[in-house]
């Protein structure tokens, strides 16, 4: 007897296994897509695209939701003074999209971030903090492509950059 | 492997049950790992809480509970530190066990489902969650006395979303004391 039930808490994961086999139809990913804006005409773009990741390729179109966004951005700043910094998203535009201002339907994801002289890194956890627009930012996430726009309000693409960054998406799909 | 579940089955609905006469109630508590399955955004963490344990018929055994866990934090996925804690994942429901009755001494293999209210929480993203989820597992129990029991069992926990799941092992272990209650 006492064979046997040795065998019991293997049997029972055994059994927890295949009951949550059967029920493996969603999971939880993380992926991110490096932000690398462009200067166009006198603000940052950038297209992101998501649906080239592998993970979204496979994963893509059995989205059950969007469980977070954040990002991760590296500024740096030759101002002598804080400088106010805004992000947008909006639909995307299409491959030959050159848009010279944030658009009307575009919505702010970051309101007025107060970036300091020197260098400095917002880290996925702040970006988290400090996200606007969650809602719609999800929304776009979720169709894989939307267009990213930043402005700053002083030192454009020479003594303020964003030298690089990623957003990164948790999202849930099924198989 | 049939061989295994039919002793199994046979070491439940054979127990000594006169033995258990006259308990029929206990309080218990317990602790272990709690494993998520398919979540690249939580690590292996915790979980802890406390039960009662109602005997209602000859094998079966009622088990409502409370849960509190919490997943660890997330490792580097992919090159991706997110540097961010773990959900908590509080519960509270009610198991329905075959075997490890009340007041019996020795060995007591049992199996479970259960129904409970899954409450998933993330400070850091804002994740909040709250639904009906169900369980299932096997353990093992042993009765050192008639009043005093410890137990380690497997359960596997599917709590809903908004849409798809999350899912999780618990591998835990607990205690629980018995009252004799009645003739």
């Amino acid at each position: 007897m006492k064979k046997y039930i040795r065998y019991l808490p293997a049997t029972g994961l055994l059994l927890a296994a295949v009951i949550i086999a059967g029920c493996l139809l969603s999971a939880t990913f993380v992926i991110r897509e490096p932000i690398k804006f462009t200067m166009q005409n006198d603000f940052y773009f950038q297209q992101v695209n998501l649906t080239d990741n592998a993970t979204w390729k496979e994963h893509g179109d059995q989205i059950d939701f969007i469980d977070a966004v954040g990002m991760v951005l590296y500024i740096t700043s030759g101002e002598s003074g804080n400088v106010t910094f805004n992000a947008y998203v909006d639909k995307y535009s299409g491959p030959s999209s050159s848009p010279a201002s944030v658009p009307t339907t575009a919505t702010k994801v970051i309101n007025d971030l107060q970036v300091p002289p020197g260098k400095t890194k917002i880290t996925y956890k702040k970006s988290l903090t400090i996200i606007t627009g969650l809602d719609r930012l999800k929304a776009l996430v979720k169709a894989g492509q939307f267009d990213f726009y930043a402005t700053s309000s002083s030192g454009f693409g020479s003594s303020f950059r964003v030298d690089s960054g990623e957003v990164i998406v948790t999202f849930s799909a099924h198989d | 492997m049939r061989r295994v579940l039919l002793v199994t089955c046979l070491v439940v609905l054979l127990s000594p049950l006169a033995e258990a006469q006259g308990i029929r109630l206990g309080v218990g508590a317990f602790g272990g790992w709690n494993i998520p399955i398919a979540q690249d955004d939580q690590g292996t963490g915790t979980a802890f809480g406390v039960m009662g344990r109602i005997r209602v018929l000859s094998i079966f055994v009622a088990e409502p509970n409370i849960t509190f866990g919490k997943w660890g934090n997330p490792d580097v996925i992919r090159g991706i530190d997110l540097g961010i804690e773990g959900s908590k994942i509080t519960s509270y429901g009610i198991n329905a066990l075959v075997g490890n009755l009340p007041g019996i001494v020795g060995v007591k293999p049992f199996g479970f489902v259960g129904a409970s209210i899954y409450s998933i929480k993330n400070d850091d993203t804002g994740y909040d969650e709250s639904k009906l989820g169900y369980s299932a597992g096997l353990g093992v129990g042993y009765g050192f006395a008639p009043t005093f029991d410890i137990d380690i069992r497997g359960t596997a926990v599917v709590a809903p979303q908004e849409k798809g799941s999350k899912k999780a092992v618990y591998i835990s272990g607990g205690l629980t004391y018995y009252f004799k209650v009645g003739n």
